[in-house]
């Protein structure tokens, strides 16, 4: 199979010295969808931030059979887009447009380039037409497709999210898992929905305290409610297990 | 929250808004120039420019209400800054009052000084309310950049207008949640939680801004920038800038006239 990133014995401390990830190894081929889950704090965005260099890992991540260096960042960056869990943080621009062509621009399109690459993104997303708004008007289901346009505008081969449905109604949640569901690219997810994971990820990798306690197949991972339960996670399962025992203790 | 726009009104369709934002940025520089150098005797050179001002108001089909009210909000931090001006210009007393022990007296000079420094900020800001409310922030920050002034400036006014409403915002959260919590006491207890609340929004502003950094870099950011640019000077812009130009040169002209 084509593996695109490759992990080996990473840690990485925090700048006051407070571990963040320890011994990670990992593989992911291309195609894949992967999910990320584990509790606050487990180190899910940190692992992230070294997929695409914003933190340096000195070599132990390596993407398509290569290590990152400064040399090869931006091309990286290209081909494995990463988008942060705050839209507020990802659109900086006056405008939706100016901010989805930011991409493009870095990476030195030309213009009309540019022009095709943000009108696709913003079709890819369903927001055709949103070019002049001013992203502090949109919505937060609004701003989080922008969000994930801002990167596909740069058509990357990997995307890679940060708690995609985070702060989201249930409908704009499900919007958002049936349409990053329909984006051909391989995918990287860190989240704590256990809906999404098993609406859009064929595998699970299991993160607590720095480490990587699990990886396998989502209906494996999905069915050990004890490994849930014990890293913070309760399966979605365990709603009706809940409501049974507060029907029962009501009456 | 929802927000008001800075930029109100500025998608309306006027011969003022379909200008280009440099004639427009380049037209209130020299208007808010001339205003600041008239001298403070030559009333009738006010008048010709709020005549100016108003009139291009009217063509930009802007709520004249809507102006008059912002323009409002600039008063009171003039008087502020203005107010002492009548007590310290020399020149025939107009009254004079005791404070305690001292005695102060109002000129006449001091006063006319006064009356110009408001028609003067009362103008200026008529015309930045004019220039705001028929360009949108975006198209203004590009003219910006097309006259020259540094990328790195355009960029931190680019970012300003972005998140200021979400400042606003964490700010009201930061009030709900102090409110809830029953705030009151002393004095001095509440300017502490005031000043811990502004230490944290700081804090957060400052992480906000790693974050967003981080976001460039993860779209390819290597601290140049490029923009797609694309303002086109017409012949409206023309005609305007003439009219407008001629119209202030000329004023200014008759208001040096009448200093010597």
């Amino acid at each position: 199979m084509d593996e695109i990133i490759r992990i080996e014995n990473l840690s990485y401390a925090y700048p006051d010295g407070q571990p963040a990830l320890a011994d990670i190894n990992l593989s992911i081929n291309r195609g894949e969808s992967v999910a990320f889950i584990g509790p606050n704090g487990a180190g899910k965005s940190t692992l992230l931030l070294h997929l695409n260099g914003i933190i340096h890992s000195e070599g132990k991540v390596k993407v398509f059979s290569e290590s990152i260096t400064e040399k090869n960042l931006k091309e990286v960056r290209r081909r494995i887009g990463l988008v942060f869990q705050n839209p507020d943080d990802q659109l900086f621009s006056a405008t939706v447009f100016d901010d989805i062509a930011f991409g493009p621009l870095n990476l030195g399109y030309a213009e009309a380039e540019v022009r095709q690459a943000v009108t696709s993104a913003l079709e890819k997303v369903g927001m055709a037409g949103f070019e002049r708004r001013s992203c502090h008007h949109l919505s937060l289901g609004e701003k989080k497709r922008i969000a994930i346009a801002t990167i596909l505008s740069m058509s990357p081969e990997v995307l890679v999210l940060d708690e995609p449905t985070s702060n989201l109604d249930p409908r704009g949640k499900w919007r958002l898992i049936e349409l990053l569901g329909k984006l051909p690219v391989t995918r990287i997810i860190a989240t704590h929905d256990l809906g999404l994971v098993v609406a859009l990820c064929n595998r699970v990798v299991v993160l607590d305290g720095g480490c990587i306690v699990a990886d396998d197949t989502t209906e494996i991972i999905m069915n050990n409610p004890s490994l849930l339960e014990a890293h913070g996670l309760s399966r979605p399962a365990g709603l009706k297990a809940a409501l049974e025992s507060a029907t029962q203790a009501r009456g | 929250m929802k927000h008001s726009f800075l930029d109100r009104y500025s998608d309306r369709d006027s011969f003022i808004h379909q200008l280009d934002p440099r004639t427009k940025l380049a037209a209130i520089f020299l208007f808010i120039l001339a205003v600041a150098l008239t001298a403070p005797t030559v009333w009738p050179v006010f008048l010709v420019y709020f005549i100016i001002v108003a009139a291009v108001i009217a063509l930009s089909r802007v709520p004249v209400l809507y102006v008059l009210k912002r323009s409002l909000v600039i008063i009171p931090f003039v008087l502020l800054i203005a107010v002492f001006m009548p007590f310290f210009r020399e020149g025939e007393v107009a009254g004079s009052f005791n404070i305690w022990a001292w005695r102060v007296s109002v000129t006449y000079n001091g006063l006319q000084l006064l009356g110009a420094i408001l028609a003067k900020a009362w103008l200026s800001i008529l015309g930045l309310i004019l220039l705001t409310s028929t360009t949108p922030i975006a198209d203004l920050l590009k003219g910006l950049e097309q006259l020259r002034l540094p990328r790195v400036m355009v960029m931190i006014l680019s970012f300003m207008y972005r998140y200021i409403f979400v400042l606003t915002d964490e700010v009201m959260r930061m009030k709900q949640a102090r409110d809830s919590r029953n705030f009151g006491g002393k004095r001095l207890w509440q300017l502490k939680t005031i000043g811990n609340m502004t230490g944290t929004l700081f804090i957060r502003s400052y992480e906000r801004g790693e974050r967003v950094y981080a976001a460039m870099l993860a779209r390819g950011y290597d601290g140049q920038s490029r923009t797609l640019l694309h303002l086109s000077f017409r012949l409206p812009d023309l005609f305007f800038s003439i009219a407008f130009g001629a119209l202030i040169i000329v004023t200014c002209i008759f208001n040096f006239l009448h200093q010597v």
